[in-house]
């Protein structure tokens, strides 16, 4: 066997020796230049319609092997066109081709193949008619019957062009290719119209100019084309091809057409690239352009694959279906204040960049980081090219920080911390531009976390906190409230104004839906609902602090003013404390339930909030300084409307004082509208009642400002002069001062039982009656009560025409009243009718007066009216001194008792004086009519007229002087006959009269 | 009878002393010029043409307009006031003697002598 082989392969080389040995030979003495190139030249005549120039031309085989070649020696075509920039159209110094031996032997036809060019120059020229320079082969072959060159097929067979400066003019396409240093193989063949060719390309130098545009300049170029061109070379079909410039490697498969009769360009190709550095790519972009892109920078690796299908004219761009994806990229322009940096994405682009309705642009995923902030989002956005709509889900994490620096510093915002969430986005651009909210869909769910934000003086912190928004409000709860929905939901969240306010809120939950707020000519439909285990808010010294909040409001237009709201508020507090200086209040659990109106065309703030509810109050405590006392309020209850107030429950307990109100308030709203009187029925149930502060709980209501601001002023006025300081520079006090101003406009009947009620020192038991305050006049009608002294009736008036003008009168009927102890419980009893001081025992008193006080309560002497009327029997003179002294001057018996049978009496009061009217006494052997005048200062001037005695004749004494300088004086009797009526005289019968007028005035009830 | 002309001598004298002169005829005035406003210090009071009047003090801060009402009667030389009571519904009688009654001058006593003089008071 291996013999075998040994003898094959010496046989085999024996046989290639002699081959090589044959070809030398001829090639040495059968094909040389000499016969060649005449040869050749004889051939190019018969192809070339152009001029042309051939070098010395030699036979190849080694460097063709296997076929034989032949090698010209500079070799030139030149064909002049008009416009062309270069009558050559090729020249080179060295072209190769094979050809093949035996139809050179049998035909003598030498048919050139894998033609090879080397370092020369090409310039292919197509004039605005269309003629090209290299339309230089001859077509019809008859006319060259040696010759046998079948022109419509060309096979080109292996074209290698080497270090060849290549340009390409096409003026109808507007079209100015150079290439410079081109390395380029070409494999094809030419058949009539059409051909069929693999370009490839390396390392070449290109440029490209369209239009007067450079598209490419100098640019490395590499290519890969495997082309058939069809339709008289208007067609070209791309398989699998690639062009790298500057290495940016372009992948194509598919056809390119041109339309000769427009010059349009219509393409059906795949593309692809990969690994594009972007800002590479963009480099690429014609320097006409570079303005569009000029305004950023971006950097990272693109890759696209797609889909080029269309039309490239003047009028139009084919539709271009795009993926594109980056990797790692960078963004940064103008005006922004940080760049986008690892960006990522892969987005779709369909678009003809001229219609609308079919381009989009479809973001599969993008993301990127600015700083420490990112974002990611998908969706898609349509309408490129003119309304841009978007439709995306965005997620992301921002550090507020980083965006301080884009807010405009004269906002005077600041903000610090993190927001993540989602948030999906469905609008136009236009809609964006013009805050056509309604017409936007945004939703998403933001978190914060460390939260600080501050805007001017205004601040808010929060530890973490979520918003949750939808616009419009896919879920209303109501049809007009779907414009928008948030909810915020945050542990700890503090808020205020720098210098000014802070809130404290933990653990809210807070949500709102609203129609559009935007609407200015009517109030917005808003539902808010919230619980808030904790706000605490203070500014200054106010300070309130609420637990346990939970609360359903909502605001709506009234129907038939829409720019006027209906509010409704169901509100609950677990606890509630509030402080206001010296002031506080505490409530344990409250429960507002109401509807409000608010009808601002209303002059009155009472006329424009007009609210209906109820009120439920569990264990209140309020301390002022306005009050004396704490106020303790373990329970209200009431329903309230406009024009009704109605007290289901209402306690109320000060110091040693306890409240039980119950009834209800009629015609409010009729009562600010001034349309009618505010009218109060109540129950008013009391184990103790301090007077006093009851007065002062309700001094001063209906006053009008003006009034009040009056008596302010009188108070003041009053206080200085009685102080003798200047008016300038006091501080009204807010507190209540007195006097008690009763409210004006309203009716009010507050049916009384007390048990037990104090006035100062004094102090009343058993107290039933009505307590009625009618239009500005507080009375006291047919009060029964008790006190330590008598069982008293007391009907009282008191109105309050104006601060220091108040009017008090008293109508006192005291039955079974021992005198020491009147005097004890009215000392002013005393100064009308000193002479009392002198008696004890029991008696009937009865007295009408009325006067006009001063702001301090202190009485007006010139406005004091009064008549009086005193009975008593048995009476003890107290003072033992002053009987025995009238005793021995009037010689009373032995047995005479210090006791005064009988007195009945009546007085008047005028001014500063009191008349006491002639009235018998009954003392011992003695009966005596007295009458007098008794004077504010303590001086009297009294008339004794001793009717009866054991004296024959009657005696008449004057007594005058005052208590500690009494005087008396033996005088003519002034009343002898006056209770002798047949003897009266017409001065004593006068006196009578005056007395009955007196009488009967104080037994008939006031006009009411 | 010596103890008797004692008591005797005494009471004849006090008779004596206490016997009047007779009634002197009194003295009678032009109401009409009572009619106006007259004043004492501070002390206003107002005599209207029907037999009411008014009467304030503004020392004490009334006005006229708060002045306090009456109804008064001029007989002969007797001037009486009835006070009336506003709201407790009382009255208030008050007597004076007219001693002098001009366009200008007003002035009377009441029973305890205490004597009253005002001066017309022209708007």
């Amino acid at each position: 066997m291996r013999k075998f082989f040994k003898i094959f392969f010496i046989t085999l080389a024996s046989l290639l020796l002699l081959l090589i040995i044959f070809i030398s030979i001829a090639l040495w003495y059968v094909f040389t230049p000499e016969r060649i190139t005449p040869i050749i030249n004889k051939q190019a005549q018969n192809i070339f319609t152009c001029d042309f120039k051939i070098g010395k031309v030699e036979p190849t085989f080694f460097s063709t092997f296997p076929q034989f070649g032949l090698e010209v020696n500079k070799f030139v075509l030149i064909n002049p066109v008009e416009n062309a920039p270069n009558d050559t159209l090729l020249s080179v110094d060295r072209l190769i081709g094979s050809f093949d031996v035996m139809t050179f032997w049998r035909e003598n036809e030498l048919i050139l193949s894998d033609i090879h060019l080397l370092n020369g120059t090409m310039n292919a020229h197509i004039d605005s008619l269309g003629v090209a320079n290299f339309d230089i082969f001859v077509t019809d072959t008859t006319e060259t019957p040696e010759t046998e060159f079948p022109l419509d097929f060309i096979d080109l067979g292996n074209v290698k062009l080497e270090n060849i400066n290549f340009s390409y003019i096409d003026e109808p396409l507007k079209l100015n290719t150079s290439l410079r240093n081109l390395y380029a193989e070409i494999d094809g063949t030419i058949f009539k119209d059409s051909a069929k060719s693999h370009i490839k390309l390396n390392n070449s130098i290109i440029s490209l100019e369209h239009a007067g545009e450079k598209y490419l300049n100098n640019a490395a170029v590499s290519m890969n084309l495997p082309v058939k061109v069809f339709k008289s070379w208007m067609l070209y079909n791309l398989n699998e091809a690639y062009l790298t410039v500057n290495d940016l490697k372009l992948f194509l498969d598919g056809s390119i057409e041109i339309d000769p009769s427009n010059w349009d360009i219509i393409t059906d190709l795949i593309y692809r690239f990969e690994g594009w550095p972007a800002e590479r790519a963009l480099d690429q972009v014609p320097p006409s352009f570079q303005s569009y892109i000029d305004w950023f920078d971006v950097t990272g690796v693109v890759d696209s694959e797609g889909v080029i299908e269309g039309i490239i004219g003047s009028s139009s761009l084919p539709f271009m279906d795009m993926q594109i994806s980056i990797k790692n990229g960078s963004y940064y322009q103008s005006g922004l204040p940080f760049p986008l940096s690892d960006i990522n994405g892969n987005v779709n682009l369909y678009t003809d960049f001229i219609t609308d309705e079919l381009t989009y642009l479809k973001i599969n995923r993008l993301n990127a980081n600015a700083l420490q902030s990112a974002f990611e989002t998908k969706g898609m956005m349509n309408n490129l090219f003119s309304d841009v709509y978007f439709n995306l889900s965005t997620n992301l994490n921002l550090n507020l920080d980083e965006f301080n620096q884009i807010i405009d510093d004269s906002l005077l915002i600041n903000m610090k911390g993190w927001v993540q969430g989602g948030i999906e986005s469905d609008f136009f651009l236009s809609q964006a531009e013009k805050m056509e909210l309604d017409n936007m869909k945004l939703s998403g769910s933001l978190t914060t976390s460390d939260l600080d934000f501050v805007f001017d003086s205004l601040w808010v912190r929060t530890d973490q906190s979520r918003i949750d928004f939808s616009l419009p409000n896919i879920d209303p709860s109501t049809q007009n409230t779907n414009f928008a929905y948030l909810a915020l939901t945050s542990g700890i969240l503090e808020t205020g104004k720098i210098g000014d306010y802070q809130a404290f809120i933990q653990n809210a939950d807070i949500s709102i839906e609203t129609s559009d707020l935007r609407d200015t000519t009517r109030i917005p439909d808003l539902i808010c609902m919230f619980t808030i285990d904790t706000l605490s808010a203070s500014m200054d010294t106010i300070s309130i602090d609420l637990k346990n909040q939970y609360a359903r409001a909502s605001i709506n237009p009234l129907i038939d003013k829409p720019e006027h709201p209906e509010i409704r508020l169901d509100y609950n507090s677990g606890g509630m404390k509030a402080n206001l200086g010296n002031n506080s209040a505490l409530i344990n659990r409250f429960h507002l339930d109401a509807d409000i109106i608010n009808d601002r065309d209303q002059a009155d703030v009472f006329q424009q909030w007009l609210v209906e509810g109820f009120i439920d109050l569990d264990q209140g405590f309020v301390n002022s300084s306005a009050f004396t006392y704490p106020v303790e309020i373990p329970s209200i209850r009431m329903d309230f409307d406009p024009e009704k107030l109605d007290i289901r429950e209402s306690r109320m307990i000060i110091d040693k004082s306890d409240f039980e109100l119950s009834g209800s308030l009629n015609n409010v709203l009729s009562y600010f509208r001034e349309d009618s009187l505010l009218r109060g029925n109540f129950n008013f149930t009391s184990r103790n009642t301090d007077l006093l502060q009851l007065m002062e709980l309700t001094s001063g209501m209906g006053i009008d400002d003006d009034r009040v601001a009056e008596n302010r002023e009188s108070l003041v006025s009053d206080q200085n002069i009685d102080k003798g300081e200047n008016v300038e520079g006091k501080n009204n006090d807010t507190t209540f001062t007195g006097p008690y101003m009763v409210p004006e406009g309203i009716d009010f009947i507050l049916s009384t039982n007390v048990k037990q009620a104090t006035f100062g020192k004094d102090t009343a038991k058993d107290i039933r009656g009505d307590v009625s305050i009618r239009d500005g006049i507080l009375l006291l009608d047919d009060l029964s009560f008790h006190t330590s002294a008598a069982k008293m009736q007391l009907t009282s008036m008191y109105r309050t025409p104006r601060r220091n003008h108040l009017y008090l009168g008293l109508d006192y009927k005291m039955l079974d009243i021992e005198i020491e102890r009147l005097l004890e419980m009215i000392p002013d009893v005393d100064t009308l009718m000193p002479m009392l001081r002198s008696f004890r025992g029991q008696g009937e008193f009865h007295m009408a007066i009325e006067s006009y006080l001063d702001s301090t309560y202190t009485i007006k002497k010139s406005t004091l009216r009064g008549a009086s009327s005193i009975r008593g029997s048995n009476l003890v003179l107290l003072d033992g001194e002053t009987f025995s002294e009238i005793a021995r001057r009037l010689r009373f018996t032995r047995q005479a008792e210090n006791r005064v049978d009988s007195l009945s009496a009546e007085f008047t009061i005028f001014r500063e004086e009191i008349d006491i009217y002639p009235f018998l006494i009954v003392m011992d052997r003695y009966s005596a009519v007295v009458a007098g005048r008794h004077n504010f200062d303590l001086t009297f001037d009294y008339h004794i007229t001793v009717v009866d005695s054991p004296l024959p004749v009657r005696l008449g004494i004057d007594l005058f002087g005052d208590m500690d300088n009494l005087e008396f004086s033996l005088a003519r009797t002034r009343y002898p006959e006056f209770y002798r009526p047949a003897r009266r005289g017409a001065v004593q019968s006068n006196q009578l009269e005056l007395r009955r007028i007196i009488r009967e005035a104080l037994t008939e009830r006031p006009d009411e | 009878m010596k103890k008797a002309l004692y008591f005797l001598i005494p009471c004849i004298l006090v008779s004596l002393f206490f016997t009047s002169c007779g009634k002197e005829e009194e003295e009678s005035f032009d109401e009409s010029l009572l009619i106006g406003k007259w004043v004492s210090g501070t002390l206003f009071y107002r005599y209207d043409s029907d037999g009411t009047g008014g009467t304030w003090d503004t020392d004490d801060d009334v006005t006229e307009e708060e002045a306090q009402p009456f109804t008064w009667t001029l007989e002969k030389s007797t001037l009486t006031h009835i006070h009336i009571m506003e709201e407790m519904g009382g009255n208030v009688p008050r007597v004076y003697t007219v001693k002098e009654l001009t366009a200008e001058k007003l002035r009377y006593v009441d029973d305890f002598g205490k004597e009253y003089s005002f001066d017309k008071v022209y708007d």
